[in-house]
């Protein structure tokens, strides 16, 4: 690099450099507030992991746990979950409100938040479906590996905890079927302080999940599949996601993980973006692996996002515009009963 | 509140305005870089203990914004507002002066990693070799990456390029 480039560089950059930066939202106590609830969570995920294993070996429950071959309502022949089909349901509880349903081949979610939940809150439930023999040892956050035999759900062994140790929260985790886990988890109000009625709560919202259902899930805008690619995940929430795998290599879904990933998300009022083109008279963002379209249909905008564009047939940005061009939102995406099969 | 706690209020305090400048820049508006930092000092909180054994704490406090602006993308999700009741926030004042804004504006439109680079060699003032450990990519594709973001600066502001052997 030249010393004319270095000059240019710093005196084009200097106009930034000087003038002082706007009135902050910076909060350093926020900043640690939140960074002690992710120690915690850092804790009490590393001590789960250990739990689950002693646990799960001091009931001899891994020994009775098929490895493969278990069907039922949308799983696939290997056990696991097909994600464009919910094999999870939750019947309305008292106190709170759907907010999000995720899908992948291992685990199905949805989660819940407290009526009176602010944006700011971390009080939530969720509940958490797995496929054939996979032990809950991701079990959410803000608990602690249960140990407490609990009264069955829906006929089956239950364990309960309602602790704040190392933070507050409750939840159950039964086995949905006879060699698959689930588990609601409801948080405390706050961190450090015990919901009298955590463990209540999550009675009602596992006596509210439904696990015997096969619901092909709806979107407001169809996609077409990318030659050679497959659905891997799926998302219904503040925001809409397809996601796009490679297939998996020779070792298989244990195998090392497939080059890259296609995600195609309807989002509903994205927040700020800086267009930098028109896509079709849109304002858009265009980068390498990464295009959205603004508001594409009312206030549903579309976002395209290649992991890897360096090692597939979007590496180039026109490529990925051109697919992002082939995504078709219903007519009112603002009416979920217009939804349609995502994939076309 | 530990001594550990105080030294990293300490520490955050004092650096806040630097941080929020590069963040500024990187970003392009306020809101979004003030989302950095916030992100930035919390993650810095959560490895205190390591972050500030390190040679180098600003370097490794640097790189901390840096990846977390390169991984913003990724986070989009956590952009998106839950419910319609929730306000988007009021655009921060404006306290760029034309000039400023014109290059915050052109800044704005180069690549996540070409703008990074351009930030943290011109405005961080970090050296190749720093800019080359803080990206994790060679000093050779710094270098790289600075000929193709001047030029594409040069390209957005009307300059005219340089000849060959004015580089």
């Amino acid at each position: 690099m030249s010393d004319d480039e270095e000059v240019y560089g710093v005196t084009l950059l200097a106009p930034l450099r000087e003038q002082p930066p706007p009135p902050s939202r910076v909060d350093i106590a926020t900043a640690i507030r939140t960074g002690n609830h992710r120690r915690r969570v850092r804790m009490t995920l590393a001590g789960t992991a250990c739990l689950v294993v002693v646990v799960l070996v001091a009931v001899g429950i891994i020994s009775t746990l098929p490895t493969a071959g278990t069907t039922a309502g949308g799983s696939t022949e290997a056990g696991m979950f097909d994600p464009l089909i919910r094999n999870l349901d939750v019947t309305p509880v008292a106190g709170f409100v759907y907010r999000a349903f995720t899908a992948e081949a291992v685990q199905q979610t949805i989660m819940l938040v407290r009526s009176s939940a602010t944006t700011d809150s971390f009080t939530q439930a969720k509940v958490t479906i797995y496929a054939v023999g996979k032990q809950p040892n991701t079990l959410g956050f803000d608990w602690s590996w249960p140990t407490t035999l609990a009264e069955p759900v829906h006929g089956r062994a239950s364990y309960s905890f309602d602790d704040c140790d190392p933070v507050c929260g409750a939840g159950l985790v039964w086995q949905w079927r006879a060699d698959s886990w689930a588990s609601v988890i409801v948080e405390g109000p706050d961190n450090r302080v015990r919901d009298p009625q955590g463990l209540s709560a999550a009675r009602q919202i596992a006596a509210a999940t439904q696990t015997g259902v096969s619901i092909p899930v709806r979107t407001p805008m169809t996609v077409p599949r990318p030659a050679g690619m497959r659905v891997v995940a799926f998302s219904d929430g503040p925001a809409v996601r397809v996601v796009f795998n490679d297939p998996p290599g020779p070792n298989g879904p244990n195998g090392p993980a497939p080059p890259h990933m296609l995600q195609v998300t309807a989002f509903y009022r994205l927040g700020r973006v800086t267009s930098t083109t028109m896509v079709d008279g849109h304002p858009a963002h265009v980068e390498r692996g990464n295009v959205t379209v603004l508001n594409l249909a009312g206030d549903w905008s579309l976002e395209v996002l290649d992991t890897k564009p360096d090692q597939n047939p979007f590496a180039s940005t026109d490529s990925l515009v051109r697919y992002a061009r082939t995504v078709r939102f219903v007519a009112n995406p603002d009416d979920r009963s217009t939804w349609v099969s995502p994939l076309r | 509140v530990s001594d550990a706690t105080v030294e990293y209020v300490d520490y955050v305090t004092g650096h806040l305005p630097q941080l929020r400048r590069v963040a500024h820049a990187l970003a392009g508006d306020a809101h979004r870089a003030d989302d950095l930092v916030q992100e930035t000092i919390t993650k810095l909180f959560v490895h205190w203990r390591k972050a500030s054994q390190a040679s180098n704490l600003d370097g490794y406090v640097r790189t901390m914004l840096v990846r977390t602006f390169l991984d913003e993308r990724r986070l989009r999700w956590a952009r998106v507002r839950l419910t319609a009741s929730v306000p988007e926030p009021a655009p921060a004042p404006d306290h760029d002066s034309a000039e400023g804004v014109t290059v915050r504006a052109a800044l704005a439109q180069l690549p996540h990693r070409q703008r990074a680079v351009l930030v943290l060699r011109f405005l961080a003032d970090l050296s190749v070799d720093e800019v080359a450990e803080v990206m994790r990519c060679s000093p050779g594709t710094v270098k790289s990456q600075t000929f193709h973001g001047l030029a594409a600066m040069r390209r957005l502001l009307g300059e005219p390029a340089p000849s060959v052997k004015e580089l």
